[in-house]
């Protein structure tokens, strides 16, 4: 062969080999390019200091890490206001998307609907904001964990007895569907009364302090109804210190914190009702979905089946592994 | 075509003066407003300054309540020389009752870390002795001491390693402890074990409202105790990304109370808190404080674009006033002049109307001096006099003709002759006003008369006409009577002759 064809096809060759690793290069480039970036998610959060919520945060922070996203949360401290400017602070900092809990059924609207207006996907769970322009909303029934409560104390109570009510934060989703599902099931047993009803917030010392003035306008009742388990296990506190024994008392929390599991292990609380957190979870991992594939869920409210928890099945609670720890 | 107005001297001056007074009222306004921005900013910085000296106070307080309870059980373990006796628990349960949630554990430990006392189940098997804070509190055993910021969970002081990860940023909590001593020899150790949410809520909720941004709370070490954002809570600020604008808040803290960071308007008030310095602030973003700050001046200005336009408006208005009452001057100048000097006479009148509404007379309002040249009546005598009466007729002229004219707005003409002026006259009568008539009239006697005269000419000339038509049509019966009369001989004559040639042709045939 001629010594220049040689040199020409051997150019040709070389010529050819960088083609291809070029190719492949700018391949793998595309490839790495074409990965996923890095979601980064704000929660503005109602109040992380309360302790379901405390949970909710934590297995949200997990689900984060599983699904590969920054979560960036803002706490408002129960104070509406601060949320909706929450809300604005992370449309401001440029999330992709914003997952929340309103403190208010309606204070929260305007501040929706500006993230509605930007563009920014915004999903809420454990409460809800009707008629705020929200994708979807992931929560537990709480109707059906009112009458459940409601029933499961008419059923130890022979159907006759006087009911202390220990409301949430009022004007709150949770605080006014429990109550509407306790009051339809109470119509069902003419001879419960409730005989005192106060708002502790969803907090334990405002749960202690009004047990305390529960105590000294109704000496005489059979059973407590808190709407989560910081108010009731606050009102044992103030039971406690007031000299009655909690264990004379039938009680009802709801959430099933890993505290109020310890109260019923401990024959201090009756029962409570499991608040789902897997709510937060799915809450957190649909929106991811949706912000991957676009494609919103079928259902626009999903809400998961809440239970009663007693000593006798303690072990389902979500909470469980914690206090076996 | 729209008619151009072209601004009069005397509309310029007032134009320019009503832009005067506008921008000098503008300039009013806006310094005024920009005094009051100033004002409001330094008001709103000095509220910002009180909240978070507020939060302070809230904090301090709080802080000093639980070392005042602390001490009250110091000075009984000391005066009982660490008897845990019932009337102990019935007071430790007591501070956990006023501290429902803030408190997870009192603890009280001999001189070599042993637990005696313990208020929390779950940590019956902690080591304490292994913990950094007390080998802190043993250094300094004599004060109170507070402890660095720690997890919870790491209470018992196994995991040295996790106080440095700090991944859990509900779960920070602090050591409050005080050696007991009696007569001069340490004899235990009292601690509360506290919650750092609810002490650092109490400073949040504080300063909560009025903020865009949030408060924080960065220890003496820079590590953010609080913040808004969760995530950076037990964060040094080192630890932030170098791009963050909070990293420099140590060197703000430090150098100044009140700084600007970027976006943000920090500012700060430091607190001791036994052997700690903590600096509590807000961090706000500036655009929120001039969003706030500029509020009057919107305010301000949207009051001084309405005055403004309102003062414009009046200037124009009067402008528009003046020229209008100029254009009416003038008006009612041309028609005053052709009012006096037209040779038609003007009169205005209204009707008198009976008590049933129907009209019985008509009063002379006003005449022009052709009136007085037309009808030779004086103005002075005709002004304020009634028709009847002053033209001296049993009823006003033409009353019927005025009176419907004056009740139906209706202009009409219409010529007569008035017989007690043997005058003749064409009068248009038209309504300025319900119940009021004006005629405008003219004397046109003389072309009546000529009317007539031509009128009798016309009248002769047809007599005379007809007189020749009878004379014309007698001598036209004549003539024909005569052409009939000629015709009839002729033919007689043509028939005579016929007849002859026919004799002829009958002779000559003979022959």
């Amino acid at each position: 062969m001629n010594p220049r064809t040689c040199k020409f096809l051997l150019c040709m060759r070389i010529a050819i080999a960088m083609l291809i690793l070029i190719c492949f290069v700018s391949a793998c480039t595309r490839q790495e390019s074409e990965q996923r970036r890095k979601f980064t998610i704000g929660f503005a959060a109602m109040n992380v200091e309360m302790t379901w919520m405390k949970f909710a945060y934590r297995a949200m922070c997990k689900k984060a890490a599983e699904l590969d996203v920054e979560l960036i949360t803002y706490d408002a401290n129960n104070d509406v206001a601060k949320q909706a400017s929450n809300i604005e602070d992370l449309i401001q900092r440029g999330v992709d998307a914003i997952i929340t809990d309103p403190v208010d059924v309606k204070g929260l609207i305007p501040a929706i609907e500006l993230a509605s207006q930007r563009r920014i996907p915004l999903v809420t769970f454990d409460r809800t904001a009707p008629g705020a322009p929200y994708l979807f909303f992931v929560g537990s029934d709480d109707v059906e964990a009112g009458r459940l409560a409601c029933r499961f104390l008419a059923e130890k109570l022979d159907g006759k007895g006087k009911i202390i009510i220990l409301e949430g934060d009022i004007g709150s989703s949770p605080a006014i569907n429990r109550l509407q599902g306790f009051y339809e099931e109470i119509k069902k047993y003419p001879d419960m009364k409730v005989v005192f009803k106060k708002s502790g917030g969803f907090f334990r010392e405002e749960g202690y302090r009004v047990m305390e003035e529960a105590l000294a306008r109704i000496p005489d009742f059979d059973a407590i109804y808190s709407q989560n388990d910081d108010m009731i296990l606050g009102s044992l506190e103030a039971m406690k210190d007031a000299g009655i024994k909690p264990e004379d008392v039938l009680t009802i929390g709801t959430d099933a914190i890993p505290d109020a599991l310890v109260a019923i292990r401990e024959g201090k609380l009756d029962a409570t009702i499991q608040y789902p957190i897997s709510q937060a979870e799915i809450a957190l991992e649909e929106l991811v979905r949706y912000m991957e594939t676009g494609k919103l869920p079928e259902w626009k409210e999903y809400l998961v089946k809440p239970w009663i928890i007693t000593g006798k099945n303690i072990s389902t609670g979500d909470f469980y592994s914690v206090i076996e720890e | 075509m729209k008619r151009i107005h072209i601004l009069t001297k005397k509309e310029n001056r007032l134009f320019l003066l009503g832009m005067f007074v506008f921008l000098v009222f503008i300039s009013g306004i806006l310094v005024t407003a920009f005094k009051y921005m100033k004002l409001n900013r330094d008001g709103m910085l000095h509220e910002l300054e009180d909240q978070v000296k507020v939060g302070s106070d809230e904090v301090r307080f709080y802080f000093d309540s639980l070392r005042s309870d602390l001490l009250r059980i110091e000075r009984y373990l000391a005066n009982s020389n660490m008897k845990v006796d019932k009337e102990l628990y019935r007071y430790l349960d007591f501070i956990r009752g006023i501290y429902p949630n803030d408190i997870p554990a009192i603890l009280v430990l001999d001189s070599n870390g042993n637990m005696i006392v313990n208020t929390n189940p779950d940590l019956v098997h902690a080591d304490f002795r292994k913990s950094e804070y007390f080998e802190s509190i043993q250094q300094t055993p004599t004060e109170v001491f507070f402890s660095e910021v720690f997890i919870l969970s790491d209470l018992s002081g196994q995991h040295k390693d996790g106080f440095e990860d700090f991944d859990d940023p509900l779960n920070m909590g602090f050591v409050l402890c005080s050696g007991v001593y009696s007569k001069g020899i340490l004899k235990g150790y009292v601690l509360f074990v506290l919650r750092a949410e609810p002490l650092f809520n109490r400073y949040s909720k504080t300063i909560i409202r009025p903020v865009s941004g949030c408060g924080f709370i960065l220890q003496e070490n820079d590590r953010i105790l609080y913040h808004r954002e969760v995530e950076l809570r037990g964060k040094f600020l080192s630890d932030l990304p170098a791009s963050s604008e909070l990293r420099r808040l140590d060197y703000l803290v430090e150098k100044t109370k009140k700084e600007t960071l970027g976006r943000y308007m920090v500012i700060t008030s430091e607190i001791s808190l036994e052997n700690q310095r903590w600096t509590i602030g807000i961090l706000t973003t500036t655009s929120w404080i001039t969003q706030k700050t500029l509020t009057p001046i919107y305010i301000l200005s949207g009051v001084a674009l309405f005055l403004g336009a309102i003062i414009f408006g009046l200037v124009f208005s009067l402008m528009r006033l003046d020229r209008a009452r100029r254009e009416l001057r003038e008006s009612e100048e041309r028609y005053r002049t052709l009012y006096s000097t037209t040779n038609e006479g003007i009169a205005l009148h209204e009707i008198i109307y009976d008590k049933s509404g129907a009209p019985l007379d008509y009063r002379i309002l006003d005449v022009n001096p052709a009136f007085e040249s037309i009808l030779g009546i004086k103005k002075e005598d005709a002004v304020g006099a009634i028709a009847s009466e002053l033209y001296r007729t049993s009823e006003s002229p033409y009353l019927d003709i005025y009176a419907k004219v004056a009740a139906s707005g209706e202009d009409t003409t219409f010529e007569t002759t008035f017989d007690p002026l043997a005058k003749s006259f064409k009068i248009s009568v038209f309504s300025p006003a319900k119940g009021k008539f004006a005629t405008l009239f003219s004397d046109i006697t003389d072309r009546k008369k000529s009317e007539e005269e031509l009128m009798r000419h016309r009248e002769h000339l047809e007599s005379l006409v007809k007189e020749r038509t009878v004379e014309l049509e007698a001598k036209n019966a004549e003539l024909q009577r005569l052409n009939r009369l000629f015709v009839g001989r002729e033919l007689r004559m043509a028939e005579l002759k016929e007849k002859l040639r026919t004799l002829e042709d009958k002779i000559r045939n003979v022959d």
